[in-house]
């Protein structure tokens, strides 16, 4: 794992992301709605755009499209939002590779060292 | 092995039906995600890291040809061509949709499966000796008392809100094969005098943060009285156990504070109080009634012949000879053997098996173990009836498909839960740590040198890699946004059941393989004689030689 | 809240009295176990009109005993569904102690336990507001189960195999054998 959650010199931010209830592929909230990348993620820089963020998310939940969001800090990386904790990178870029016997790809899951 | 009648299948469907509507009525949005979970949870359905992951309980471990197969299906068609079997006789999928779970569900139905009560704060699978009916120490074959009570505890109009997950194990051979002590009630088959079937009952066995070995709170209880004993500690449990604090709800920790003697007093008080004559009556009658579907197969058509294995073993086939001897088991039948099949491969998954490989042990077991297979807690399974002379013919279709590894019992035989690579809960990864200590000691010489040796290894505290009972446990948490994994040493499950130490502080993911090379090479060096065991060997000379193997100032 | 009893919605007759709340002269009255077993016994002993308690899930039944006779509903509460406390707490009152009056379910109270709730005992229904009570009338119904040992219409598939002889069985419960 690279050390990017331990710098503080990079933008920090916050990002929703949720799963989808039919599916439970994880998902984040994006300025089109919900997505599953998140590169598409929209970030908030400041307490008012993830209450906003929040707000829209709740409403999601009423209206069935996703399950269990929740906020998750990110910084900048290159242009790309990562996630500063290490469950919350592994719950993106995971499963590492070969750690699913059999499987021979064309899935949806990102699939980034990390 | 058992087979539904139409009540039992009548009584899965109308399961799955209700099911199908509590998930139809969570996608509408009549009900909310904390009035659905429970219900998502008792039919198997966990969400995961990234998907939602479907638990298929494999009752008492005992799976059929057909069965088999079909979980190679539903592998490929709504998952991704694998299964993953856990330590409790469950096979768990990745990566289902919420919407094709009850399809999924109907599926397993046609050959009597399900995933009933896998999850959830109820009455779990029954687990059981992968071995029964066919080990040469058993007792009786504890098979149909687990299936009594499987049905018994299966939709338990008071026990299906209890405080906190309840699992039952129940073990039929004199030697434990079911880790019944790290069970919330473990039961081992003792007949009496007069030669009556009935259980030691031991209670609050269970590892997570807290690991505790079971007590035994009664010698013997016969068997037509079980159900009203195991309805006397569910009961006190159920009233009394903790609800203000989840990790402390389990039963083992209301029998630790209650003390074993009070708490004792108070099960025997309420099985005096509610003994249910017509409970026992209606025991003894389906006991009988479930009985003789665990009758032992015809072997009579094998004839013995000469046993071509004594042909192969005298040749010079060092390679059939080394799983001859480490992967196959005394059967109750002199001219039958246990046989196990590793799902530890160099570098594999633990526990992890395509749907090629599923549809191929179900053929062998059709043509060499009368159609059955099982699946043990160490995430391995097992054709139990292989005739002696077809030993041959075995190991080599196992090791066209990658599953002869001749490793059962030795250090790359690791058990391993699913961790940060899919597990919610995880706080760090185990499958790519057992992968790499699987690669590092992939040379069997070297395992065979150093012995019998478990090492398990779990991501989280909540233990379901089962570390605290290894000789050697690799528990990994997160230290400052890093993974950090300790090492615990001396714990043993079975008979011997141990709860280990931990050894120091954590390693880093890079560190950790090289510290497990410096713990084995320590007893390597050190120990008495080669008949020593690690375990022998630990007991001896107890921490310090790993200590300063591993912590001492460079 | 409406009231689900027998397969349908029902009038409450019962009044549930807050603890601070004068006890009317007579009617049907429903008091917590505290102001039960505290210095209005004796009134409540001798009032007129039938009398309920309701209980928490962690008040021992036990305390009811001697007051069993005297009541004719005890109201069990669910503060949260997942607790499953009141689940034993009424099989005790029908199985042990012989309790022939209403138990009622109050609280969070979803349809999807009924089925547990009717083998347990519970024979009324607080339908929370809010719920879907159309749902209540479709789903609120018993379903083959295994275990003998539940009230209600609850077939049980152990009892449909293994039919009871009746007192007519010469020898009793015959004991268990070895395989």
């Amino acid at each position: 794992m690279k050390d990017s959650g331990m710098e503080t010199d990079r933008r920090t931010g916050t990002i929703i992301t949720a799963n989808r209830l039919r599916d439970g592929r994880v998902v984040f909230l994006g300025a089109g709605g919900w997505t599953t990348e998140i590169a598409d993620a929209t970030v908030a820089s400041d307490e008012q755009e993830r209450r906003a963020l929040e707000a829209l998310a709740r409403q999601s939940v009423v209206t069935c499209e996703v399950v269990a969001p929740y906020p998750v800090a990110v910084v900048d990386d290159r242009g790309r939002p990562v996630p500063v904790a290490l469950r919350e990178r592994w719950r993106i870029f995971g499963p590492g590779p070969g750690t699913e016997t059999g499987y021979a790809g064309g899935g949806e899951a990102v699939r980034v060292p990390v | 092995m058992y087979r539904y009648d139409d009540r039992d299948a009548e009584f899965v469907r109308e399961r799955i039906a209700r099911f199908r509507d509590q998930v139809q009525r969570r996608l509408r949005g009549e009900l909310g995600e904390e009035e659905f979970r429970p219900w998502r949870l008792m039919n198997g359905v966990y969400l995961q890291l990234h998907a939602y992951m479907l638990r298929v309980a494999i009752p008492y471990g005992t799976l059929s040809a057909v069965q088999l197969r079909r979980l190679a299906d539903i592998a490929e068609r709504y998952d991704r061509g694998y299964g993953h079997f856990t330590t409790r006789q469950n096979i768990q999928f990745n990566w289902p949709r919420l919407v094709d779970i009850p399809d999924i569900l109907e599926q397993l139905a046609e050959v009597e499966m399900h995933a009933i009560q896998t999850s959830g704060n109820c009455i779990r699978n029954i687990t059981c000796d992968p071995w029964a009916g066919v080990a040469a120490d058993e007792i009786e074959d504890p098979r149909p008392w687990c299936e009594l009570l499987r049905q018994w505890s299966s939709d338990h109009q008071e026990f299906t809100f209890l405080p906190r997950k309840f699992k039952v194990a129940v073990s039929g051979g004199r030697r434990d094969r079911a880790a019944v002590r790290i069970h919330d009630i473990g039961l081992r088959l003792r007949h009496d005098d007069e030669g009556r079937t009935g259980f030691e009952v031991m209670v609050g066995g269970g590892l997570g943060r807290t690991p505790i070995l079971a007590k035994t709170i009664r010698e013997w209880i016969p068997g037509e009285e079980l159900l009203s004993y195991l309805t006397a500690i569910l009961r006190v449990y159920n009233r009394y156990g903790r609800r203000d604090n989840k990790y402390k709800a389990r039963i083992k920790i209301l029998v630790h504070e209650l003390g074993t003697e009070e708490f004792r007093r108070q099960v025997e008080a309420e099985y005096t109080a509610g003994r249910r004559p017509e409970l026992a009556r209606l025991t003894v009658a389906e006991i009988a009634r479930i009985r003789p579907f665990f009758a032992p197969p015809d072997y009579a058509d094998r004839s013995p012949g000469t046993d071509p294995c004594a042909k192969h073993a005298a040749a010079d086939d060092a390679a059939f000879r080394r799983w001859l001897s480490v992967n196959t088991a005394a059967h109750r039948r002199p001219d039958h053997a246990i046989v196990e099949i590793s799902l530890k491969p160099p570098g594999g998954v633990p526990g992890n098996m395509t749907a090629a490989q599923m549809r191929l042990v179900a053929t062998l077991a059709e043509r060499c173990s009368h159609g059955e297979i099982r699946v043990t807690a160490e995430q391995n399974l097992v054709l139990p009836h292989v005739a002696r002379a077809d030993l041959h013919t075995v190991w080599e279709t196992l090791d066209t498909a990658g599953l002869a590894t001749p490793n059962l019992g030795h250090l790359s035989d690791i058990v391993a839960c699913p961790g940060l690579d899919f597990c919610a809960l995880a706080t760090a990864r185990s499958i790519p740590v057992a992968q790499a200590i699987g690669r590092r000691f992939a040379d069997l010489d070297r395992q065979y040198e150093i012995g019998p040796l478990k090492l398990k290894m779990s991501g989280c505290i909540n233990a379901c890699g089962h570390h605290h009972v290894a000789h050697i446990g690799i528990l990994g948490l997160e230290k400052r946004g890093r993974e950090s994994y300790q090492i615990t040493l001396g714990g043993s499950g079975g008979d011997e059941a141990a709860i280990g130490r931990v050894l120091g502080p954590g390693f880093a993911a890079e560190e950790i393989v090289d510290a497990v090379e410096r713990v084995i090479t320590t007893y390597l060096t050190n120990r008495r004689d080669p008949r020593e065991t690690f375990l022998d060997y630990l007991r001896r000379v107890g921490f310090q030689p790993f200590k300063d193997a591993l912590y001492a100032p460079v | 809240m409406p009231l689900f009893k027998n397969g349908r919605f029902v009038d409450d007759p019962w009044l549930f009295l807050a603890d601070g709340e004068p006890l009317p002269g007579e009617g049907m009255v429903v008091v917590s176990l505290a102001r039960l077993l505290g210095s209005e016994a004796p009134a409540l002993a001798d009032r007129d009109g039938w009398l309920g308690v309701s209980l928490a899930p962690a008040e021992p039944v036990e305390k009811l005993r001697p007051w069993l006779p005297r009541l004719a509903l005890v109201a069990l509460a669910f503060p949260v569904f997942t607790d499953g406390r009141p689940f034993s707490t009424a099989r005790l009152l029908r199985e042990r102690y012989g309790f022939t009056g209403e138990i009622r379910a109050v609280g969070q109270v979803l349809v999807d336990q009924y089925p547990f709730m009717v083998r347990s005992g519970f024979d009324a229904f607080a339908v929370p507001r809010g719920s879907e009570l159309r749902g209540w009338q479709e789903r609120a119904r018993p379903h083959l189960v295994y275990q003998p040992d539940g009230r209600g219409e609850a077939p049980s598939i152990w009892r449909l195999r293994h039919p009871d002889p009746g007192p007519a069985s010469p020898r009793g419960i015959p004991r268990m054998t070895t395989a």
